[in-house]
C-alpha cells in the first residue's frame, strides 16, 4: 500500500505547484477601503495601451480616459472644447488655428504645450499613424506655448474634427523613445482626468483618480476598474448582483433581461452606423435606377425593425445619413416607404418594375424583356444573426413583388472579400460600418472620382458626377450652414439613386446601476469621459467599496425555479446513489 | 528488439511527425478563405492609406517563400513575431500571459477528473451489473449528456448570481493585493472553483466510461482467474492485476488530452470570464492573425507529440506485453 501512499504525495505535490502557476502573472497592490470605485466591463481584451497603434475598440475606451484630445465630438455631432479653448479655420480651409488651455499638466508633473501638440503630429507623419489626418498636413508652427497652427496642401475642412480628435502624447517622453511604432506603452502619461494603475491580461483594467485634473474638483470617483468579460450574459448577472455597474452594448435580444431590475436604468443610444444593402451595377438589370427605388420600396423595413432589432434602432433612410446626427440629416430623403402601407409600397414597387419593362412569368419570377430572370443572390454575414434574420425579411418582400432572392450567408472576412477586394463577381450583399459623428462619411462611401474611388463607388460600379461635384465641395466649405446645404444636396441624390437601400440605423443598449452613482450622461455614451467626470457617488465616501475579499452576496431573493432545478439535481443525485447502494 | 531501439524508433517517428506540423503549421492559416488584410481590425474594411500602413508593418508584400523561411529560421529561435490582433505584443508575450491560467486550470480539473473517473470506473467494473454499476453509470450519462455551455451558464446562475457564493467572473479580485500565500490562494480558489467544477463534470463521465470497459475486458484475462485461484486478496487483484492494465488507454486518452490543456477551453474561459489561451486563439482566427495562429499551433502540437511520446514510453514500462 506504500504505492499508492506515493502516488497520492505526488499528485498533492503537483497539484500544489499547479496552484502557484497564476502567481507569476499577479500584480500585486494594496487597496484603501474608502475609496470609491467604479465598475465597468470590456467585452474583450485591450491590445496595447499605445494611443498610437491601438486597433481594439475596448483600448480605445481606456485610454481615452488618460489622453486627451483638443475637443470631443459629441455623439450629435458639435465640437465640444478640451484641451483647446478655442480654434480657427480660414476662410479657404487651409489653415487652422488652435488655442490651448493654460495651466493643465501631465500625470507627471510637466506642462501641457504647444510643443506636445506639435510633436505628436509630427510623431504621426513619421511613422504613418492616422494618415488620414496627417497626409495633407505641409506645415505645423508653435507661433507661442499655447497656439498650434496647421497649413494643409488642400481645403479640407473635415481636418479640423480629426486633428482635434486626435490623442494627444507628451513631447518629453515619447521623444525618447526609440520605436514608437513597437512600443507597447506599459505606463502612460496623459492629461486626463484618470491616471494609469494597471492592466492584467484578460482580466482588468484599473485607473485612478488624477488629483491635480485641469476641471477643477473633477472626477469625483477615486477608481475606475474595467472587468473584461466577453459573456454579456455573466455580464448582465454581474449587473443585476451589482458586481458592475454598467454593460454596454447589450444585443436587443436581451433586452428581456434587462427589464425590471430593481436600481438599473436601461438607454438606447443612437450610435452613427448604417446597415444596408448594395447591388452591383455590373450587372443587368441592376444598373437601372428604377430596380433599385422598387427593392428599396419593396423591402419591409418596418418588419426589420419589429421583428429582428426589436424595434431598437432606426428606419433606415435613403439618404444615408442618421437622423441622430440632428444638423446634419435631411428629412426629405427619408424612406418613402415610412408613411405608406404595405398595399401602398407593394402596388408602387409592382409599378416599377413594370416601367423597366419586365413581366411576371408563370412560377411568379419577373422577367426582363431580354429574358433576364429577376433573381439574384444576397450575401449576408452569417457571424450576425440580425443580418441573417433580416435577409429573410427581405427575401419575403421582394418575393411579393416577383423577385426571387437566394439568400448565401457567409462570414464577414469571406464578403468583405468576395465584394471589396476581388473581381467583383457578386449580385446583392449586405454590409455595415461605423463613421465617426461628421457626415464626411458620405464620401468614403460613394466618392468615385481620381484618385481612387470610395468603398461603395468601386465595388458596386456606381458613379454619379453631381454627386461627387457636392461631395468634394462640402470638403472645401468652411462654412458650416454652405456646407450643411450641400450635404443636404447629396443626400437628395443618394435618396434618388439608391445605390444601396439603408436597412436600419444602430442603436445601442447600455444598462447601468442607479443606486450608486448620479450624473450619468448616457446620451453622451455610458462609458465616455463626459458621464466618468460627471458621475459623483451616492453614498457617503466611508462605506467601504464592493472590491472588498468577500463582496456582499447578490439580493436573497432566490427565485422559485432555481430551487425547482436544484431539487431535481439533488433528487437525481441521491436517487442514483441510493439506488447503487441498496441491498441487491 | 532491445528497449533502446524502440525508443529510438518512437523518436524518429516523433521527429517525421514534427517536421509535418512545421509545414502545415505555415501552409493551414494561409488556405484558409479571406486574406490577412481584409480580416485586419476586427473585420472592417480599410482605407488605401490604411491598407498600405499594415501590409508594410506585417511584411505581407513579401513572397510566399521568403516567409516562409522568415518562419523557419524563427520557429528555431522560438520567435513567432508580432501579433497582427495584439500589436505590438509579440506571439510569446501574447501566449505567455494566458498560459499559466490555462495550465492551472486544465491540469487540476484534468486530474481530478481522472482520479475520480478511474476509482468509480473500476468500482462499477468489479461490480458490473450491480446497483452500483447502474447507479454510476446513470449518474455519469445523465451530465454526460447535458449541454456543456447551459450547464456552466446554470452554475453561474446559480452559485454566481443567486446564492452569490462565487464571483461572475475573472481569476483574480481586481486590485487586491495578497500578503500571504494562503489569501492568494484562497482568492484564486473562489474564482476557479465554477470553472473548475465544469470542466470536471465535462470530462468525468468519458474517463468513468472508457475505465469501466477496458477493465471488464481486462477481468475476462486468464491471468485475473489465475490470481483469483491463488487466492489473493480481492482489492490486490482488482487494483494491482486489473486496473493497472486497464489504465493503458486511459494513459492515450490523457495524452491527447494534452492539446486541450495547453491549447484552452474556450467555452470554459468565455463563460465565466476567465483568462486563457482559448480565447486568443479564437480571436487570432477571427483576426487572421498568421503569427499567433503559427505560434499557439506550434506550442499545441509540440506538447501533443510530447505527450504522445511519453505516453508509448511509459506504456512499455506498464504492460510487459508491448512488443518491442
Amino acid at each position: 500500500m506504500s504505492y499508492s501512499k506515493r502516488a497520492c504525495r505526488i499528485i498533492l505535490t503537483i497539484l500544489l505547484v499547479l496552484l502557484f502557476l497564476p502567481a507569476l502573472n499577479n500584480v500585486h497592490k494594496t487597496q484603501a477601503q474608502d475609496e470609491v470605485v467604479i465598475h465597468l466591463n470590456l467585452k474583450f481584451d485591450m491590445d496595447t495601451l499605445n494611443p498610437f497603434v491601438y486597433s481594439s475598440y475596448t483600448a480605445g475606451t481606456v485610454l481615452r480616459k488618460i489622453y486627451e484630445s483638443m475637443f470631443i465630438m459629441s455623439r450629435n455631432g458639435s465640437y465640444i472644447p478640451w484641451l483647446a479653448e478655442r480654434w480657427e479655420i480660414s476662410e479657404d480651409a487651409k489653415t487652422y488655428t488652435f488655442y490651448l488651455r493654460k495651466g493643465i499638466k501631465w500625470h507627471d508633473g510637466q506642462p501641457f504645450t504647444s510643443a506636445d501638440v506639435a510633436y505628436t503630429f509630427q510623431l504621426c507623419i513619421d511613422y504613418n499613424f492616422h494618415p488620414e489626418v496627417t497626409k495633407h498636413i505641409v506645415k505645423i508652427e508653435t507661433p507661442d506655448e499655447y497656439t498650434v497652427r496647421f497649413t494643409l496642401n488642400e481645403s479640407l475642412v473635415t481636418f479640423i474634427w480629426r486633428a482635434g480628435t486626435l490623442m494627444i502624447a507628451p513631447k518629453h517622453i515619447w521623444e525618447k523613445i526609440e520605436e514608437p511604432d513597437k512600443y507597447d506603452n506599459p505606463n502612460p502619461i496623459g492629461t486626463g482626468p484618470f491616471k494609469f494603475v494597471e492592466w492584467v491580461t484578460e482580466q482588468h483594467v484599473i485607473l485612478e483618480k488624477n488629483p491635480d485634473y485641469w476641471q477643477e474638483g473633477k472626477p469625483h470617483i477615486d477608481k475606475i476598474v474595467y472587468h473584461v468579460m466577453p459573456n454579456v450574459e455573466a455580464a448582465i448577472m454581474a449587473l443585476k448582483a451589482g458586481e458592475l455597474d454598467v454593460v454596454e452594448n447589450v444585443m436587443p435580444n436581451m433586452l428581456g433581461a434587462l427589464v425590471g431590475i430593481p436600481n438599473v436604468s436601461v438607454y438606447m443610444s443612437p450610435v452613427i452606423n448604417n446597415r444596408w444593402l448594395g447591388f452591383n451595377m455590373r450587372r443587368y438589370p441592376m444598373n437601372l435606377r428604377l430596380f433599385r427605388k422598387a427593392v428599396s420600396i419593396a423591402i419591409d423595413k418596418k418588419a426589420i425593425l419589429s421583428d429582428v432589432l426589436y424595434n431598437v434602432g432606426f428606419l433606415g433612410s435613403d439618404g444615408f445619413v442618421m437622423p441622430v446626427l440632428k444638423y446634419w440629416y435631411n428629412p426629405k430623403a427619408a424612406w418613402k416607404g415610412a408613411n405608406m402601407t404595405d398595399e401602398e409600397r407593394i402596388a408602387l414597387a409592382n409599378q416599377w418594375l413594370d416601367a423597366i419593362g419586365s413581366t411576371v412569368g408563370e412560377d411568379g419570377v419577373r422577367v426582363m424583356p431580354n429574358g433576364t430572370r429577376l433573381e439574384f443572390d444576397l450575401l449576408t454575414l452569417a457571424d450576425y444573426p440580425t443580418f441573417v434574420r433580416s435577409a429573410e425579411i427581405i427575401k419575403e418582400s421582394l418575393e411579393k413583388v416577383g423577385i426571387k432572392i437566394n439568400i448565401v450567408p457567409l462570414e464577414t472576412g469571406t464578403v468583405i472579400d468576395m465584394v471589396y477586394y476581388s473581381n467583383f463577381d457578386f449580385d446583392m450583399f449586405m454590409m455595415g460600418c461605423s463613421y465617426a459623428p461628421d457626415p464626411d462619411f458620405l464620401w468614403l462611401e460613394f466618392y468615385a472620382s481620381p484618385p481612387n474611388p470610395a468603398w461603395e463607388a468601386e465595388c458596386e460600379n456606381y458613379k454619379n458626377e453631381t454627386l461627387d461635384y457636392y461631395l468634394d465641395l462640402q470638403r472645401k466649405t468652411a462654412d458650416m450652414e454652405k456646407r450643411r446645404e450641400y450635404i443636404f444636396k447629396c443626400q437628395e441624390i443618394l435618396a434618388d439613386d439608391v445605390p444601396v437601400v439603408v436597412l436600419w440605423h444602430k442603436t445601442y443598449i447600455d444598462a447601468y446601476r442607479t443606486d450608486r452613482f448620479t450624473g450619468w450622461i448616457p446620451e453622451e455614451g455610458i462609458m465616455g469621459i463626459l458621464t466618468l467626470i460627471n458621475l459623483e457617488p451616492i453614498k457617503p465616501p466611508e462605506t467601504p467599496a464592493p472590491t472588498s475579499p468577500t463582496p456582499t452576496p447578490a439580493p436573497a431573493k432566490v427565485p422559485g425555479w432555481v430551487y425547482g432545478v436544484v431539487i431535481v439535481a439533488a433528487i437525481a443525485v441521491i436517487a442514483s446513489l441510493a439506488y447503487a447502494f441498496s441491498k441487491k | 528488439m532491445e528497449f533502446r531501439e524502440y525508443v529510438i524508433k518512437k523518436s524518429i517517428f516523433s521527429l517525421i511527425t514534427f517536421l509535418f506540423v512545421l509545414i502545415f503549421n505555415f501552409a493551414l492559416p494561409r488556405m484558409m478563405p479571406g486574406d490577412p488584410l481584409s480580416h485586419f481590425m476586427s473585420s472592417a474594411r480599410l482605407t488605401p492609406e490604411m491598407q498600405e500602413m499594415v501590409i508594410k508593418r506585417f511584411g505581407l508584400d513579401k513572397p510566399l517563400w521568403d516567409q516562409f523561411k522568415i518562419y523557419i529560421r524563427n520557429v528555431f529561435r522560438g520567435d513567432f513575431g508580432v501579433s497582427y490582433s495584439f500589436y505590438p505584443q509579440t506571439v510569446m508575450e501574447v501566449i505567455m500571459k494566458r498560459l499559466p491560467w490555462t495550465l492551472a486550470l486544465l491540469l487540476i480539473s484534468t486530474t481530478i477528473s481522472t482520479i475520480l473517473g478511474v476509482l468509480t470506473g473500476i468500482v462499477a467494473a468489479w461490480k458490473r451489473g450491480s446497483k452500483l454499476d447502474v447507479g454510476i453509470l446513470l449518474f455519469s450519462l445523465t451530465f454526460w449528456s447535458m449541454p456543456y455551455y447551459w450547464w456552466a451558464m446554470m452554475l453561474l446562475l446559480i452559485f454566481g448570481l443567486h446564492l452569490g457564493w462565487f464571483p461572475l467572473g475573472g481569476a483574480m479580485t481586481a486590485g487586491l493585493s495578497h500578503p500571504t500565500f494562503f489569501s492568494f490562494l484562497k482568492d484564486y480558489l473562489r474564482h476557479a472553483a465554477l470553472p473548475i467544477f465544469a470542466l470536471v463534470v465535462a470530462s468525468y463521465a468519458s474517463r468513468t466510461l472508457i475505465m469501466r470497459n477496458t477493465m471488464i475486458t481486462v477481468l475476462g484475462e486468464d491471468y485475473i482467474l489465475v490470481a483469483e485461484a491463488k487466492g489473493l486478496p480481492e482489492k490486490r487483484i482488482m487494483f494491482s492485476h486489473a486496473a493497472r492494465n486497464a489504465m493503458l488507454p486511459i494513459i492515450t486518452m490523457i495524452a491527447l488530452n494534452f492539446a486541450f490543456i495547453v491549447g484552452g477551453a474556450v467555452f470554459t474561459e468565455t463563460v465565466f470570464s476567465y483568462p486563457g489561451v482559448g480565447r486568443a486563439i479564437y480571436q487570432a482566427i477571427l483576426h487572421r492573425d498568421y503569427p499567433l495562429l503559427q505560434g499557439a499551433f506550434f506550442i499545441l502540437s509540440i506538447t501533443v507529440i510530447l505527450a504522445n511520446f511519453l505516453a508509448d514510453l511509459l506504456y512499455a514500462k506498464l504492460d510487459p506485453r508491448i512488443k518491442y
